[in-house]
């Protein structure tokens, strides 16, 4: 059987929308119009992130205690410092975000959480079948249609070329991914590096009207009306192919360089360069109007680090990290102090790009919201009764989140929030009216709390 | 209707007039249209009191319909016409219109929606299965209109979930291998899931009745997702099946060969290259060669003393041995075995890598990471890959054979073509299989030119196929421009996959014709034509094309009358020679077979008409439960689909057994020959031990004396480390394991049973002795799977087993006491008494429901000092709410004699913090009896379970609706009720009218009546037999015949 890597290698337009389940009615709809479109990053890490690592180091003793008692707070982030791990991003402070108190039992947890902590139900270790809904990032994709729709990106478990993703375009369908960054480049440029694998479908597209054309006249009542809606879509899709072909000006002028790619994204390249590669490329994608959302697994518990500062030379499982083994006299936690120092200079890569790319009166990062969060929960072995994220998000965005530290009470309290209520938060904020967003949790359920709905207090009036 | 009170109906009228005058200009544009005056009157007389000046129910407001825009005049119209048709308005309490004045306003409205437009909107509504049920029931079986013909309009039916799963099975090959099952049977099981790369776009809604209707059509998302599809399909079969199996696109064969054969070249000459271009070079080159390549200057790297991967303790072997197999750790070691021998030192060999690098043409940074790690880890290199050198240099293909005969020359004489001064090996490499490529792409074009018979060769193969047919002329032309096109831009075999992605995108493989053809009736019909009623006939009964029978008396001209369909349809009925998974979800995770030997379809109707399979929907915590919940819903499901197998295969009096049988499968197979094999020899296994006092046993040795035993009887959990079982000797393990699976059965035993206890093992290909056959794996899953018996309050560590199954059950009556339904129709902590009963009404009482009203928050109320029972009385009591919760409550509420994970009870727990009254850990659940005896509790519950006060449930409903006095009325329960449903006339006919719409994909209508009739006659004629209304619906004028659809 062919190998996954060939899948979609022919053509631009299949690499972007294939994973698009049935409700993808909305082909083009992303083109044109006068608002511009909303961006979402979702960067998912494994391991866990321990909450007390994002507490901010000049709180009171007060509000101290508080946060470590899981008490609710809100601060403003402008009148602290930020901690160890997110000092790179002091120059952004006034749109960083830090959501601390959110769980995530909904989601299978512990060492894995495959496409649990984005869909919000239990998986069996990624099978298809307990694939129960359409993952957040998708659900958002829909509402701010583009070429490829959504792109996922992932490093995880030492896997290269197009693999199985931790994202759902719809229930019961798995998502496909680009797992290293030199085919992640290839296929999301293609229009650019190949543009006669376009043309060709162009060529294919418009034999494929010709004959369902003919139909619709051999057809009547509902089945004429299916028919012609049939060649509308084959028409959008010539539409968009053509779009495609226009940008590649524009894209060939946005794309990262060929050689960082090449040079970076390597297998024998340490892990934090094709890291920094595929950062560069996520940025690119969105920088050239090819994708509003994109997921970045950026790596899980199988991931080995390498070229970790003061451990260059050191190849470091993720796992061995989890259990808290020291590496060359290094403790696993200045370890991971360094691998998340590493992921939140990713953060700003993401972010310096946006913000260096003119949208409208502002930049590009005004309608961007980048996020960081654990597959996990908050430790190696999390149980999800703690979700940390750290959001960067533009002026524009829908949530009123920014420049705030907040801490909801802990799981099983009264205010608790949950996931599910954060991603209701992100659907309703950005048009989509659902009550809420995913599985319920048992505890919460059981101790008769209201869990339903979006935050209210991050909602804008 | 009562009049709302002064107050609020004056709050009302200042609302609507804000309202008026809020309203937008252009709504107020009068656009001149007026309502005819006899319309106008009626609509005065029966509608504006509620829907007027004075009072606005349910925001709708009729008296200004002229006056308000075109968009918003459409969707009142709209609503008025569907209220009228299902005769939902007036209300029943209210005056209503007569006959003439329904049908005069009715044909107003539909002239007035045909001039926007939108005339068809309305019968595309109706066409829907939540409409179903509008037709009225008496009418139906009445037989006053049993003499209109029946007929089905011309349709193209988009494929279902499983018929897409199927086409794409059959395509790529999926699934042919047999395999042995039940009874030791060889057989070819089909419905296996697809292959990960393909998304199916085809998925059917998830409610309960009948989810595939022909009035589905495609949309662009079912297309977007065919591209992905299409690609990965096409590519496999040109690419891969075509090579693999002689009958698979025999022409593209040769082409599949000759590019074999050329990839195959390819890939020594990449390997040899690989491992031996530094060497080449040397030889064809001698001193010159380090002239050709980049000039080479020392790396100055930093000091990396204490630097380096730590390879220490127990596991350093381990890994070292997954660093060397990484993509860096492969290079070092290349580069160390090709020095180790000849560097005089240390320094010498690392300096000879760091050079060897630089001329393959790595990168610096690459280059200084493995300088540095060879630099810190040598020794290890050292030590540990030369104890295995050999081996491993055979690994690394060092001494990878020489290149076929002539092939040498080949490659010399291109790198002594294309080589440039200053290129690195790599890209010396690179250049030479990227030439060859080209030229082997020539090479095919020029000796497979599409030309000749070939191109249209390939196009009859392909449709064949892709289309199950053969092409017409037209078709075969413009395909044949088509291939041409594509190959002057791509190699032959791309050209080819191109055009298979074509026609896999055509709107042709997603839909399946229904026409008729050949002359019509007096009454416009005309039978289906011969190929469209075979695969008609097939995809009622399977998710397969038609079988080769089937496919032939089509082409063969016997296809083409009653007596054909009924012959075709009885020997698919009756076949019994292919097993069918039903659920590709139970099977993937309920830990053992759910499959069927007869025709899939029939058994789908029941799982989907009564939508037991919904219970994995419902997320539920296993702390309330008690027990771990982990593939123990799974089961339950597959017990139901077996219940209903049961019971299909019997073929008596089929509707009654299925709502009111108490016979049950818990923890069963369904093979009852098996499962008492299986207990017997469990039990045998208990007494041999227990008289050879097992409990004395210290040592593996002790075990040893009895290796005899069990290699010839087996010890059913008894497991070896050998992936199939063997043993050579009784290890600790072994002895571990056979002391816990002893002391484990003899808890069993202690507690009171006599003759079998629950069969269970681990993982039976490890077992060690004699196995039973391969349905053997669904008594598998262990522990946990054991659980599923809590759903019936049984507890299996106190449960004389019966291994002859379905075995009668206590509380229990038919499928809708199953607790898989009665989860299914369930909350995630609650049960759902509104939900139950509104499936009985709907289902077995073909009655309607409208949706909520808009506004209406369905809520229960908290009040943890009543029962659910009682909190939903209180909330559901208001006239409005208990003009459809009259409906459903009290049918529903029969079932709270089950909690919501389907147990029999007779106190509710009032589930709220305030009422907890005690609380445990949920309790061990293995008991150490035998000081060797090691505990796991891995498949108990987690954490804490909590006890709540309680109230006695009241499990009383009423019955209203079957239209017999002596049926309907006061019902002390869930199984009263179902003896009562199930003696019902009416019930028997819902089901009929259920099993129409399943197999037609379509609404009834009156012209179907008699097609209904003859099903419900069939059935009482036959004693019961579901077949039989198969065969009569099947064979009917319904089906049969197909007119025109309108334009």
């Amino acid at each position: 059987m062919n190998s996954r890597r060939s899948f979609l290698k022919a053509s631009m337009l299949g690499a972007g929308v294939c994973a698009f389940g049935p409700s993808f009615d909305a082909l083009g709809a992303g083109a044109g119009g006068n608002s511009f479109p909303k961006r979402f990053v979702f960067m998912r890490v494994g391991n866990g992130v321990w909450p007390e690592k994002l507490s901010l180091p000049t709180f009171s003793d007060d509000l101290k205690e508080k946060d470590a008692n899981k008490q609710a707070l809100e601060v403003d982030l402008g009148k602290h410092e930020l901690p160890d791990y997110l000092t790179c991003l002091n120059d952004h402070k006034e749109h960083m975000a830090i959501l601390q108190g959110m769980s995530s039992r909904m989601s299978p947890n512990g060492h894995h959480s495959y496409q649990g902590v984005m869909g919000l139900f239990k998986t069996n270790e990624g099978a298809v079948s307990t694939l129960k809904r359409a993952s957040i990032d998708y659900e958002l994709a829909k509402l701010f249609p583009s070429p490829l729709g959504h792109v996922e990106l992932s490093f995880a478990s030492e896997r290269k070329g197009i693999v199985d993703g931790w994202s759902v375009p719809a229930p019961y369908q798995k998502n496909f991914c680009y797992a290293d960054p030199i085919t992640a480049y290839n296929n999301l440029f293609q229009c650019v590096l190949d543009p006669e694998s376009l043309k060709l479908d162009i060529e294919m597209f418009d034999h494929i009207r010709k004959t369902e054309i003919r139909e619709v006249a051999s057809v009547r009542g509902a089945d004429k009306l299916a028919q012609e809606n049939h060649v509308r879509t084959l028409d959008s899709i010539r539409k968009r192919n053509d779009e495609l072909l226009k940008m590649s000006g524009k894209i060939a002028s946005l794309m990262p360089d060929r050689e960082m790619v090449y040079a970076n994204g390597h297998d024998g390249a340490f892990s934090v360069d094709r890291q920094r590669a595929m950062a560069e490329i996520l940025a690119s994608i969105l920088v050239t109007g090819l994708t509003n959302v994109v997921t970045y697994t950026i790596d899980n518990l199988d991931f080995h680090q390498t070229g970790l500062p003061g451990l260059e030379q050191s190849r470091i499982h993720n796992h061995t990290i989890g259990h808290g083994e020291s590496v060359q006299g290094v403790d696993a936690g200045e370890i991971r102090k360094r691998v998340r120092v590493h992921h939140f200079n990713l953060m700003k890569t993401i972010v310096d790009r946006l913000k260096a790319h003119p949208e409208g009166s502002g930049t590009m990062f005004d309608n961007t919201m980048v996020m960081y969060f654990p597959e996990g929960g908050e430790k190696h072995h999390g149980n999800g009764i703690e979700s940390p994220w750290v959001v960067m998000a533009g002026k524009n965005c829908n949530l009123d989140i920014v420049g705030r530290y907040v801490r909801f009470p802990a799981l099983g309290t009264e205010g608790h929030q949950t996931l599910g209520n954060w991603y209701t938060s992100l659907l309703n904020a950005h048009g989509n009216p659902i009550k809420h967003y995913g599985d319920l949790d048992p505890t919460m359920t059981r101790m008769k709390l209201p869990q339903e709905g979006a935050i209210k207090r991050f909602l804008r009036a | 209707m009562k009049t709302p009170s002064a107050q609020v109906k004056k709050i009302a009228v200042q609302l609507a007039a804000a309202f008026i005058l809020i309203l937008p200009a252009q709504s107020m544009a009068a656009d001149s249209f007026a309502v005819p005056e006899g319309v106008a009157k009626v609509m005065k007389k029966y509608c504006y009191e509620c829907h007027g000046a004075s009072w606005v129910e349910a925001d709708v407001r009729l008296d200004v319909i002229a006056t308000v825009s075109q968009d918003e005049r459409i969707g009142l119209l709209e609503k008025v016409q569907e209220v009228l048709y299902l005769r939902r308005m007036p209300p029943k309490d209210e005056l209503q219109l007569s006959q003439q004045h329904r049908d005069m306003v009715a044909g107003w409205i539909q002239s007035e929606l045909a001039k926007a437009g939108r005339a068809e909107a309305f019968n595309q509504r109706m066409q829907s299965p939540r409409y179903a049920n509008y037709v009225e029931h008496d009418k139906l079986f009445s037989g006053e209109y049993k003499d209109l013909k029946g007929f089905t309009y011309d349709r193209k039916w988009m494929i279902s979930e499983f018929i897409f799963k199927e086409k794409m099975n059959a395509l790529l090959r999926v699934g042919e291998a047999k395999r042995t099952s039940v009874n030791g049977k060889s057989e070819v099981v089909r419905g296996h899931a697809l292959p990960s790369e393909i998304a199916n776009p085809f998925l059917l809604p998830s409610q309960s009745g009948v989810r595939y209707y022909a009035n589905s059509k495609m949309g662009s998302g079912h297309l977007m997702t065919m591209i992905g599809n299409s690609k990965y399909v096409s590519e496999s079969m040109v690419n891969y099946l075509s090579g693999r199996y002689p009958d698979f696109l025999p022409s593209v064969r040769a082409i599949a060969e000759t590019k074999s054969k050329h990839e195959a070249i390819l890939k020594s000459r990449d390997l040899y290259l690989s491992n031996h271009i530094d060497r080449l070079c040397e030889d064809l080159y001698g001193g010159e060669n380090e002239d050709w390549l980049p000039r080479y200057s020392k790396i100055e790297f930093k000091d990396v003393s204490g630097k380096g991967l730590m390879f220490t303790g127990d596991r350093a072997q381990k890994q070292f041995d997954s660093f060397r197999n990484s993509a860096e750790g492969r290079l070092i070691e290349m580069a160390f075995f090709r020095y180790a021998d000849g560097a005089k030192g240390r320094e010498e060999l690392i300096r000879a890598c760091e050079k060897y690098w630089f001329h393959l043409g790595l990168q610096s940074n690459q280059i200084e990471s493995m300088v540095e790690k060879l630099q810190v880890n040598l020794e290890d290199f050292l030590t540990r890959s030369t104890t295995d050198r050999e081996k491993r240099s055979s690994a690394w293909k060092l001494n990878t054979p020489d290149l076929k005969p002539g092939e040498l020359a080949v490659v010399s004489a291109t790198i002594k073509e294309l080589r440039t001064k200053g290129m690195s090996y790599k890209a010396l490499q690179k250049a030479c299989m990227d030439h060859w490529k080209a030229g082997f792409e020539k090479a095919l074009e020029e000796s497979s030119p599409l030309k000749g018979e070939l191109p249209r060769n390939i196009i009859v193969e392909l449709y064949d196929k892709i289309y199950e047919r053969e092409p017409s002329q037209s078709e075969l032309a413009e395909n044949q421009d088509l291939l041409l096109s594509y190959s002057s831009k791509m190699g032959v075999d791309d050209a080819i996959t191109k055009l298979t992605q074509t026609l896999l995108l055509s709107s042709e493989f997603i839909n399946r014709n229904e026409y008729g053809v050949g002359q019509a009736d007096t009454y416009g019909r005309r039978m289906m034509s011969p190929r469209d009623a075979s695969y008609a006939i097939a995809y009622a009964l399977t998710d397969s094309s038609p079988d080769e029978q089937l496919a032939r008396a089509a082409r063969e001209g016997r296809l083409n009358t009653r007596d054909d369909y009924k012959r075709e349809v009885e020997r698919l009925l009756k076949d019994r020679s292919h097993v069918y998974i039903i659920d590709n979800v139970i099977q993937d995770l309920g830990g053992g077979d759910n499959i069927t030997d007869q025709p899939v379809r029939k058994i789908r109707f029941f799982r989907e008409f009564f939508g037991y399979y919904n219970a994995l929907q419902v997320f539920k915590d296993q702390t309330r439960f008690g027990h771990t919940i982990g593939g123990t819903r799974e089961r339950l499901i597959a017990e139901a689909d077996l219940l209903v197998s049961h019971i299909l295969e019997n073929d008596r009096d089929v509707f009654k057994e299925l709502l009111t049988t108490d016979k049950f499968y818990v923890y069963h197979n369904g093979d009852n020959e098996d499962v008492a094999a299986l207990s017997n020899q469990l039990t045998e296994a208990y007494r041999y031990f227990q008289e050879n006092h097992w409990r004395e046993f210290k040592t593996p040795a002790d075990l040893e004396k009895h290796k005899d035993f069990i290699l010839k009887h087996g010890v059913p959990g008894l497991k070896s480390k050998s992936k199939r079982g063997e043993i050579t000797k009784i290890d600790k393990d072994v002895f571990q394991l056979f002391i816990n699976i002893m002391a484990d059965y003899e808890k069993r035993f202690e507690n009171g049973k006599n003759e079998h206890i629950t069969p269970y093992s681990n993982t039976r290909d490890t077992w060690i002795g004699p196995k039973r056959s391969l349905t053997y794996p669904k008594m598998t899953g262990v522990l946990d799977h054991e659980n599923v018996t809590h759903y019936y309050n049984i507890d299996p560590d106190h449960w004389d087993y019966p291994p002859v199954q379905p075995f009668e059950l206590s509380h229990r009556k038919g499928v809708l006491t199953h607790p898989a339904w009665l989860q299914a129709f369930s909350q995630n902590a609650h049960t759902d008494p509104v939900t139950r009963g509104k499936w009985i009404w709907e289902k077995l009482l073909v009655g309607t429901i409208p949706d909520i009203p808009i506004g209406v928050e369905a809520q229960i109320p908290q009040d943890h000092t009543k029962t659910l029972r009682d909190r939903l009385a209180s909330v559901t009591k208001a006239e409005m709410c208990w003009r459809c919760h009259q409906y459903m409550n009290p049918l529903g509420n029969a079932f709270e004699m089950y909690d919501d994970f389907g147990r029999y009870r007779t106190e509710e727990e009032l589930e709220h913090p305030d009422n907890v009254i005690g609380k445990e850990e949920v309790k061990k659940r293995n008991v150490k009896t035998h000081p060797l005896q090691t505990i796991n509790n891995g498949g108990v519950g987690q954490g804490e379970r909590f006890f709540y006060k309680t109230l006695p449930v009241d499990t009383t409903g009423v019955l209203n609706g079957t239209g017999d006095s002596k049926l309907d009325g006061e019902v002390k329960d869930a199984p009263d009720l179902m003896d009562r449903l199930a003696a019902s006339t009416k019930v028997r006919q819902a089901f009929i009218r259920y099993a129409f719409r399943y197999f037609m994909g379509r609404n009834e209508t009156l012209s179907d009546s008699k097609t209904l009739m003859d099903a419900d006659e069939a059935y009482l004629k036959s004693g019961g037999s579901f077949d039989a209304v198969v065969v009569s619906l099947l064979t009917s004028d319904s089906f049969i015949y197909r007119k025109q659809a309108e334009e």
